[in-house]
């Protein structure tokens, strides 16, 4: 029974209202769906991009791993090629020191009827006779000096000779194996392939000349013979010499005559130790004075590609004797070697075997390496790539990264004369034509800057290994 | 008795906007939870990757730099902190570029220069590889729990070792400015000697 019509009527109206919205079965289950379905992109897009990063991370920690191990290979070589200049240099030293005793005692031979004259001469006029008599024992003394020089100078070129082949294979040898660490480290690493970019090392086949250039003039990246001395200094080098003391004038004279023709170097303070043990011992003493420097100073000219110095010598002359010679206090002695030198240089200018290694110029434009690491696609964890991994087909081409790794020298002048080499990491700046060229070199792209490509990579490996790739890296 | 309909539809409803928000709520702080939980151990993750670069690099330099095994750790550990992580440091067997390649030189030359070679080429096996592990939650109920514990891990190989002088000088009997000098004084000793046979 109603209260009131009204009132069942709203009661209905109302009912039905309640029943309506009461009934929200469904409705729920979308709103839950739809945010499942945003919470499961966002798992999905965070899931995929720590995988992403994690592919990244690793790729990009085996390109590191890759350069810096490739490039501790380049710079173990020029350690070791900046090692074997330096001993080429003092080679070299010892080289033209021999030079200088066989030019020396050769003129001293040729001259010695003419220095036995003029002793003779000086013996008749002054009742000073000592001298002559010793210049003729000595000049016999001459004639071994000859033939023991010559044997012991091929010595020291076969010496450095295998110097050379030696700086020859570090050079050609250690490129190729930087290559190979850094293709094996990056896949040590979780690449798939890894290699370096250029599998060279920044130094030219040098000459000969190169050597005596930066070993005299110590210009940068030579070697500083003074420093390395054994006696630490001219001074000290000649205080170790027992037994034996300068005349003051006859150093000033080897230095003036030395530094007077632009040869002026380091390694001289090297040379006087053994030069003046013999000859104090040895030589004609009146004349080797005169005429060891000059054959010093032509043996540095020749074998270094410079002038042939002075074609005669004046000296100042004590006026007790000098006066039926000349009557300005001087005395002119030529140098025959000036042109025996020529002809010797025609015969002998250095040899054409040893070739050492010097730094190029512009080397601070080769000094970074590049190293790329490889994933494929099936190597990579995250399951959606951005576009950038993707080819121009939409098929997904793996991931490679880049990093860079740069030789440095810590020391200011370091050159291929300064073992002192090392390698570390770099941010990467690969211009646009390094990176052509490094593509032509890894993929053998023909458009490539001349480099030989894929086949270039693979025969390097396999010219040092003696093996295809696959066996390369099957284990 | 007055009919009111709206708190009649309120009275059935009521608390159900508090369960859906204590279910959010809950839902949400698990997510967050989970974010920091895993941003933690990616970050623990990266600490075990750069510590094990820098691992395996101080190692393969450990021969021209002369620290010791437990300064290179001590160092990982401070330039990357994993005090309560328990981390651990494992070598691997890294190889080696010349494995099964004989390195050893000539025998000595007149100059006995190729001796001081030996020890550089033995030196090419220093590629270095270094395992760093660490545990987000040790000995927590997901350490015990899950079936690698909370561990993370990262390995990294590289080669070092720069043959600089100072580096051979420390490694090879005749190495760098010893080399140097040695040679030098054999030049000289050679020199002398065959001055002497004039």
């Amino acid at each position: 029974m109603s209260e009131h019509p009204l009132l069942d009527r709203l009661r209905g109206v109302f009912g039905r209202a309640r029943r309506v919205h009461s009934d929200e079965s469904g409705q729920s289950i979308v709103y839950i769906a739809l945010i499942l379905f945003l919470l499961g992109c966002f798992t999905f897009m965070v899931i995929n991009s720590g995988a992403l990063l994690h592919d990244k991370m690793q790729v990009q920690s085996a390109a590191d791993a890759s350069v810096l191990s490739g490039s501790t290979w380049v710079v173990r070589g020029m350690n070791l090629n900046s090692m074997m200049n330096i001993f080429m240099a003092m080679l070299l030293a010892e080289e033209i020191f021999m030079k200088a005793v066989f030019w020396t005692a050769l003129t001293a031979l040729l001259l010695s009827p003419v220095i036995e004259a003029f002793w003779l001469g000086v013996c008749l006029t002054t009742g000073t006779c000592n001298p002559a008599g010793e210049v003729i024992v000595d000049t016999f003394e001459l004639f071994p000096i000859l033939w023991e020089t010559g044997d012991d100078e091929d010595f020291i070129w076969d010496v450095m000779e295998t110097l050379s082949d030696v700086e020859d294979g570090v050079h050609n040898t250690f490129a190729i194996v930087g290559e190979l660490e850094s293709v094996r480290v990056a896949m040590m690493n979780g690449a798939a392939f890894g290699a370096m970019y250029p599998p060279t090392i920044p130094e030219e086949e040098g000459e000969l000349a190169d050597l005596c250039e930066t070993t005299l003039s110590g210009s940068a990246g030579g070697y500083n013979e003074v420093q390395n001395s054994l006696g630490g200094s001219l001074s000290a080098a000649v205080g170790s010499v027992s037994g034996f003391s300068y005349a003051g004038e006859i150093r000033n004279i080897v230095a003036d005559i030395v530094s007077g023709v632009g040869l002026g170097g380091p390694l001289w303070g090297e040379l006087q130790i053994p030069y003046h043990v013999f000859w104090a011992q040895k030589a004609p003493y009146h004349f080797t004075n005169i005429m060891f420097p000059l054959a010093v100073t032509a043996r540095y000219a020749v074998m270094c590609g410079g002038s042939f110095g002075q074609s005669n010598v004046g000296f100042e002359i004590p006026a007790a004797w000098w006066w039926f010679f000349c009557d300005d206090n001087e005395i002119n002695i030529p140098t025959p070697f000036y042109y025996l030198g020529a002809l010797f240089a025609f015969l002998d200018s250095g040899n054409p075997n040893v070739q050492p290694y010097i730094l190029t110029d512009d080397w601070e434009n080769q000094r970074n390496y590049y190293g790329f690491a490889y994933k494929t696609p099936d190597d990579i964890r995250a399951k959606f790539m951005p576009e950038i991994f993707e080819n121009t087909y939409g098929d997904s081409v793996g991931m490679v990264v880049v990093a860079q790794a740069q030789i440095y020298n810590p020391h200011e002048e370091g050159g291929m004369f300064s073992p002192h080499w090392r390698t570390h990491l770099a941010p990467v700046s690969l211009g646009s034509e390094t990176a052509q060229a490094a593509v032509g070199y890894l993929s053998g792209d023909p458009t490539g800057s001349g480099a030989s490509g894929i086949g270039g990579l693979v025969g390097n490996l396999t010219a040092l290994t003696g093996g295809g790739i696959d066996e390369i890296f099957a284990h | 008795m007055t009919f009111d309909p709206r708190r009649s539809v309120r009275d059935a409803q009521r608390g159900q906007a508090m369960a859906e928000f204590v279910i959010w709520v809950f839902v949400m702080l698990l997510m967050i939870s989970g974010i920091l939980w895993f941003g933690k151990a990616y970050d623990l993750k990266l600490n075990c990757l750069m510590a094990s670069r820098y691992m395996s690099w101080a190692h393969a330099q450990q021969a021209e730099t002369q620290l010791e095994t437990n300064d290179i750790e001590g160092r990982a550990t401070t330039y990357y902190p994993m005090t309560d992580n328990q981390p651990a440091f494992n070598k691997l067997d890294a190889g080696s570029i010349f494995t099964g390649v004989d390195t050893t030189t000539p025998g000595a030359g007149p100059l006995n220069v190729g001796s001081a070679m030996n020890g550089m080429f033995s030196m090419a096996s220093n590629t270095t590889g270094y395992e760093v592990t660490a545990k987000y939650a040790p000995n927590g109920i997901l350490d015990d729990t899950l079936p690698d514990g909370t561990s993370v891990r990262s390995q990294h190989y590289v080669s070092g070792g720069a043959w600089h002088k100072k580096h051979l000088a420390e490694i090879v009997p005749l190495g760098g400015d010893t080399i140097i000098v040695g040679v030098k004084g054999r030049l000289f000793a050679w020199s002398s000697w065959a001055l002497s046979q004039y």
